[in-house]
């Protein structure tokens, strides 16, 4: 190779002409020869019998071909399965006749759960005829007591919301040292603690949900076409433990996806009924949602009501940490939300920091909300929040600046890999040094200048210099099926020399906006030496990929980049075989460069790959044992997670009367270890940290206590807008993981993870000198000004007592 | 009801019921599902087309209401496979990921540098604000609009003789004496001169009326300062700052040349 | 997602379409739709029959008067905010602030004024700048006062003509600044006000509207009462709303809406000040 490497460059998207001139297909862009349309009748109780069900009115509306409740699908579509529950943990989930844990009904049987749960569908020809046709269901409920958060549902006298499920607790998860941290806080100079709500948050993709299915009677084969993050993941799940059909019967094939974040990757109901319905039918079946529809049925974020003990000497020295946690996961189990919500926070609450005792118990926790699921840095978004606020509290009581406590407490790249007492071995990293970078990049020793002048204007300013480190890369398959993963975690790779030149790079992982057709391409023009116009890379497809997964947990460039690179290699490895079979050399006398292979110092007789590529789809002359053809499937199963880090710097300005918050500059530093494409990884990063802000100031989920979402649509629940972040400035350093085979970490959460507490810990800062300790987020105005009333308050009687 | 649209320059004539969505239509009926539909309270922008060259939520506008008009969807932005100067500079700078809300974000932008051709990254953010983006955190998109302006002013010369310096000049001296109708007999009725200049200035009647009201809102007493009077690249500007009845004011005008042809964008005061 | 059948007509003339009007009961009238299209899709409104008003020659254009503007009632909002006699007033003011780029762009002024919103920055603007609303009624032209159509609402089966907007008299300047909720853009609290500068260099014919923090827009009378007779720069010491007259939900408390009420009184008070010709 000679001049720039493919591999990292910031390469211009293959998949960008498609999307910008409106020609890239989305599911709800589809569709078939006959298709026909289905609408959901969604429940308006959050919990309530269901006394009985009228569908005959519906049913005789124009148009309308089916209509079907719980009673008309039993035994014929399975509940949903939960797949990834609570690890090393008992566990209780609703009933599933196949053994596995439950994840409630496709519709709605005898009871009602939340508001949004699915009771009837209607089929018709058109999409107006089924919403026709839906509100000429009559549902008669009986309404049982609602309960909306963890705790409630956990106290005595709660309604009990699933028969298999006594006192509504899920799991009760235990990571860490329980009597080396209570011991650690008895015996402590200085005890800090916080009890905070890390809110829920609704995903909110710019794409609500498809479920496209179709059945062909020649092949008896099911297709299904819809918003899947996790193609493969969904075929075994959807045929195994829901319709109870042959693996090889059923095809999932997903379009582009505007945007999952977490969401797209869970089992719906939707799924296995257009499925069904489409071999009832004998048509193809539609279903799509509205954003209505989506806030109140696609899986939601975060949700952890914790609490917090930091204890350490006045030095600054920690020395202990307790944490204890209410997952909410809402009505039912979602496909892998109590895993989420358990491990992914447990594991993580000790973050960068080298802390000597330790201990974490999460209980998960059923209530009657939407079932909850991953949001881009889930668990690790919330375990960040509560260290990084703790630690800005203890070093206000110790009375040293935080930004010291944090490199004093901070893992050293000397002490690498780090086995964190928590159940991660860290892998890589130097923490002190991003952070360091950052705390320069927002000018931290000046920031006293800064905040007189913001002052002088009416503002209070506040900054924040916050680290982080994202377990990613799920994940090593062994490690995780003690993490109580029911299935594998590795991922797959094809690569096809055509005998024409072009190659196909398949892959087993999906993406949903983060480029993977040019950055896995890369990989391979990487490796290969050849242009990336020549390689097409697909996925998506479950016929067409060898067995795959999907993406979540950060996996696909880090895990499923591996396998690429995997088959790059073996690729190459054939490629030169056969060419010191041509030249007739040993292998090792065979160069490879920049495409072309030739014998060592004799460039002139070059071949390139695609001509011996060529000649192995002929097979007239391979070496004995040589199989022809150059298609080569690899698979890659991590031996352990990887763990992207880094460190984020916000300045923010508090106005000193109505409370808004203005955030001035945003600064970031992250490593994810060997890049797949510079431009890509930023974008990656800026997204996320505008989910992080988002989060901070606005996001929320919010329930009236029946259990009625108030924030039902984009009018009621606030998304960031472009006015209102400011422009982010963000550098990487890259530290190569010995995890993959990439080098490369997970880079698709790593901005969201400490971008919330990040701003949290600014807008604290600002109103430090009012005495303002801590503000529960969405940092509202109004919750500021009150904030800021009430610490006046106590200023003004602390004044008299004095 | 049978309407007629014409989209991206060809006619189509729908038979629609009246309570279809213009979103539906032009995705169902047309098949040009470029356009998205991301929400149901026009929160999200994603369903944005030009309506007789407007911004327009098409999944808030009835298709009946678009009857008769001339639309402009993403379908349309490029020519031949090639990409305009904003479709470019998203792919230049990652605007786009997942690649949902981008045709929205498209066609308000194309709007936007249609008539501010050199936006700054507060204006950019302000035309954003009817868009929801959750992935790009918006910032390659500013940066990619920024690059479009650039581009599109960077290529072409525009070259204004001193015909085109009198007619500025000129325009000055109208605003000062408040004499509109001189100014637009001058400057506005189509003249040999004018037509030379292969003037793309869009309904007379328009700006006629634009500065009848503006002679009769804002008298301008006095130039203050003539702020600014460039021919960069392919745009002529003035800015001048002039006393009048309502205060000071800035008045500006700009006019670009884009593909052979000049468009007139008249902005008035600031 | 598609709104209930309804019958959808676009009459060419007033007489027309008041005819259309009241020839059925639930009937809605259509401007520039991007606030009732929505509604009917969600089917949270439903109308047997739309009136689309956008071929009604005599509610376009804008007609200059002696002493003021007619703005017809489907002049669509931003065109009205680019007026340069209104540039730094609070109309402009509110236009510029209100929704989003496309929602200006589309919304009208009638249809502005006739909203279904409570939130309403045009009303709130309108009324501080002492507009009065030309209607087509079955029974003949209205011409109803802002304070009148605050109060009382639109006459019945009224079809918005026109908004009259009155020259603001010499030394007069005018602002109106908001706060907007994240998520729908409506203020939570927004405020307009107008002031004039007597030869005396006092404060005369101050009018103050707040719009969002109340359940209706309304004028601040005690704003108003405080303002009058001050010497310049005028300065409110004492609060002009309490929670008391304030709404509270999910967005937003009463007590904060009143607080932001209080301070945006003051900004925009302080905004019309600057802008009162010296």
């Amino acid at each position: 190779m000679n001049g720039e490497r493919t591999l990292g460059a910031r390469m211009k998207r293959v998949e960008d002409p498609a999307l910008l001139q409106g020609t890239a297909t989305f599911s709800a862009d589809l569709s078939l020869p006959g298709m026909v349309h289905m609408a959901i009748l969604r429940s308006t109780e959050a919990h309530a019998e269901i006394r009985s069900i009228d569908t005959s009115k519906a049913v005789n509306m124009p148009g309308v071909l089916k209509v079907i409740t719980s009673a008309d699908i039993a035994g014929k579509i399975m509940p949903l399965p939960c797949i990834w529950i609570p690890g090393g943990a008992e566990s209780h989930f609703p009933s599933h006749p196949f053994g596995v844990p439950g994840a409630g009904p496709v519709l709605a049987t005898g009871r009602v759960r939340y508001v949004g749960d699915p009771v009837a569908v209607v089929v018709a020809e058109t999409l107006q005829a089924a919403e026709d046709a839906l509100e000429h269901i009559r549902v008669d409920y009986k309404s049982l007591p609602a309960v909306v958060t963890a705790e409630q549902a956990l106290s005595a006298d709660a309604p009990q919301l699933h028969d298999e499920v006594k006192g509504n607790l899920n799991a009760l998860c235990t990571y860490g040292d329980k009597s080396a941290a209570d011991s650690a806080l008895e015996n402590a100079d200085v005890t800090v603690q916080l009890e905070t709500l890390n809110q829920r948050t609704i995903n909110s993709p710019l794409e609500p949900r498809v479920s496209l299915g179709e059945y062909i009677p020649e092949t008896g084969e099911y297709v299904l076409r819809g918003t899947s993050q996790s193609p493969h993941d969904h075929r075994l799940l959807l045929a195994l433990m829901v319709l109870g059909i042959p693996y090889n019967k059923l095809r999932v094939i997903s379009p582009n996806i505007g945007g999952s974040f977490g969401t797209k990757g869970y089992l719906y109901a939707d799924m296995p009924l257009v499925l069904w319905l489409a071999r009832e039918i004998g048509r193809p079946v539609k279903w799509t949602d509205t954003r209505r529809g989506l806030m109140r049925s696609t899986v939601q974020g975060r949700d952890q009501h914790m609490k917090g003990w930091l204890c350490g000497d006045k030095s600054g020295r920690i020395t202990g940490l307790k944490v204890e946690s209410l997952a909410n996961l809402g009505a039912y189990p979602s496909t892998i939300g109590p895993g989420v919500a358990t491990a992914m926070v447990g594991r993580c609450v000790t973050s960068v920091y080298d802390i000597p005792a330790a201990y974490a118990e999460v209980k998960a926790v059923f209530t009657n909300v939407v079932p909850l699921g991953a949001q881009r840095g889930s668990g690790r978004a919330e375990a960040t929040y509560l260290i990084e606020r703790l630690i800005d509290l203890y070093a206000r009581q110790i009375g040293l600046d935080p930004t010291e406590v944090r490199l004093k407490n901070m893992i050293r790249p000397e002490q690498m890999p780090f086995d964190n007492r928590m159940g991660w071995r860290y892998d890589s990293g130097d923490y002190p040094a991003t952070f360091q970078r950052v705390r320069d990049l927002v000018g931290y020793d000046s920031i006293d200048a800064a905040k007189a002048e913001a002052r002088s204007r009416g503002k209070y300013l506040g900054v924040s210099v916050t680290p982080f480190v994202a377990v990613s890369g799920v994940g090593p398959s062994p490690r995780m099926s003690k993490e109580g993963m029911l299935g594998g975690t590795w991922e797959s790779a094809n690569i096809k020399i055509h005998p024409t030149g072009e190659i196909s790079v398949i892959i087993g992982s999906k993406p949903h906006g983060q480029g993977h057709e040019t950055s896995f391409g890369q990989i391979v023009a990487d490796e290969l030496g050849v242009p990336l116009a020549m390689i097409e890379v697909l996925h998506s497809d479950t016929k067409r990929a060898p067995f795959g997964q999907g993406s979540y947990g950060s996996r696909s460039f880090s895990v499923g980049g591996a396998a690429v690179l995997q088959a790059a290699v073996a690729a190459k490895e054939k490629l030169i075989a056969l060419a010191a079979h041509i030249f007739n050399v040993p292998a090792t006398h065979v160069t490879f460069a920049q495409g072309k292979l030739y014998p060592n110092n004799e460039p002139a007789r070059a071949k390139t790959v695609q001509e011996v590529a060529l000649a192995m789809w002929y097979g007239w002359d391979l070496p004995h044992g040589m199989e022809p053809n150059l298609d080569v499937t690899t698979y890659f199963d991590p031996p352990d997670f990887n763990f992207p880090h880094g460190a984020q710097a916000a300045v923010v300005e508090v106005d000193e009367v109505t409370g808004q918050v203005d955030v001035r500059r945003f600064f970031g530093v992250h490593d994810v270890g060997v890049q797949g494409n510079a431009m890509i990884v930023e974008g990656q990063v800026h997204g996320g940290i505008a989910h992080g802000i988002g989060q901070a100031l606005w996001e929320g989920a919010e329930y009236g206590a029946d259990g009625q979402l108030v924030t039902r649509d984009l009018a009621t629940y606030a998304l960031p807008r472009a006015t209102d972040l400011p422009r982010f400035t963000v550098e990487t350093t890259i530290t190569p993981t010995p995890n993959t085979a990439l080098g490369a970490k997970g880079a698709g959460e790593i901005g969201t993870v400490g971008a919330a507490v990040a701003i949290s810990n600014a807008v604290c800062d600002a109103l430090a000198p009012l005495g303002v300790k801590h503000i529960e987020m969405p940092l509202r105005p109004e919750k500021i000004c009150l904030a800021m009333q009430s610490a006046a308050q106590n200023s003004r009687s602390s004044e008299r007592k004095s | 009801m049978k309407i007629t649209l014409g989209v991206n320059g060809t006619r189509h004539e729908v038979d629609t019921a009246a309570n279809r969505l213009l979103s539906d239509v032009l995705r169902e009926d047309l098949g040009l599902t470029g356009t998205k539909v991301g929400c149901d309270t026009g929160h999200c922008g994603a369903c944005v087309v030009l309506v007789d060259g407007v911004p327009a939520k098409s999944c808030c506008t009835l298709a009946v209401q678009a009857d008769g008009a001339e639309l402009r969807t993403v379908e349309g932005l490029s020519a031949d496979g090639k990409l305009s100067s904003l479709q470019e500079g998203f792919q230049e700078h990652h605007a786009t990921q997942c690649g949902f809300c981008t045709p929205g974000m498209l066609m308000s932008l194309t709007h936007l540098l249609e008539h501010d051709p050199n936006p700054d990254e507060a204006s950019i953010r302000a035309r954003l604000d009817g868009h929801l983006c959750r992935c790009t955190g918006y910032q390659n998109v500013v940066d990619a609009t920024l690059y479009a302006a650039k581009k599109n002013a960077s290529p072409v010369k525009m070259i204004v003789d001193s015909w085109g310096k009198r007619f500025y000049e000129n325009q000055v001296r109208c605003l000062i004496a408040g004499d509109a109708n001189r100014l637009v007999e001058e400057n506005y009725l189509p003249d040999a001169t004018v037509q030379s200049f292969d003037w793309t200035v869009t309904g007379h009647e328009a700006l006629r009326a634009h500065f009848g009201n503006y002679m009769r809102w804002v008298k301008i007493i006095e130039v203050v300062s003539t702020d600014k009077f460039t021919e960069t690249d392919n745009t002529v500007c003035f800015e001048a700052t002039v006393r009048s009845n309502r205060g000071v004011v800035r008045v500006y005008d700009v006019m670009t040349l884009k593909d052979g042809k000049i468009t007139y964008h008249f902005t008035g005061v600031k | 997602m598609s709104s209930a059948p309804f019958a959808y007509y676009a009459p060419e003339t007033l007489d027309q379409a008041l005819e259309l009007l009241g020839s059925n009961s639930s009937v809605r009238v259509l401007a520039g739709g991007h606030q009732l299209v929505p509604v009917l899709a969600r089917r949270e409104l439903r109308a047997d029959m739309l009136v689309d008003l956008r071929r009604v020659n005599a509610l376009h254009g804008i007609r200059p008067t002696g002493d003021g503007v007619i703005l017809g009632a489907m002049t669509r909002l931003q065109e009205i905010a680019q007026l340069p006699a209104l540039v730094g007033s609070a109309l402009s003011d509110a236009i510029e602030a209100l929704g989003d780029h496309e929602t200006r762009l589309q919304a009208t002024i009638g249809g502005s004024v006739a909203s279904l919103e409570a939130a309403n920055d045009v009303l709130s603007a309108l009324s501080v700048h002492g507009a009065a609303v030309e209607c087509a009624t079955p029974g003949g032209n209205e011409t109803v006062g802002l304070e009148t159509l605050l109060r009382d609402g639109l006459p019945k089966s009224a079809i918005i003509v026109a908004i009259r907007l009155p020259d603001a008299a010499p030394s007069t300047g005018s602002a109106h600044v908001r706060v907007r909720d994240p998520a729908s853009l409506y203020p939570i609290c927004a405020v307009s006000v107008s002031l004039r500068r007597d030869s005396k260099g006092r404060v005369k014919d101050p009018v103050v509207a707040v719009t969002g923090a109340t359940e209706k827009t309304c004028r601040l009378s005690a704003a108003e009462e405080a303002l009058d007779g001050q010497s310049f720069p005028p300065v409110l010491e004492r609060p002009v709303l309490t929670a008391n007259d304030c709404v509270s939900d999910h967005v937003s408390g009463a007590e904060y809406r009143a607080l932001l009420g209080n301070e945006l009184v003051r900004r925009a008070v302080s905004q019309a000040a600057s802008r009162v010709a010296r």
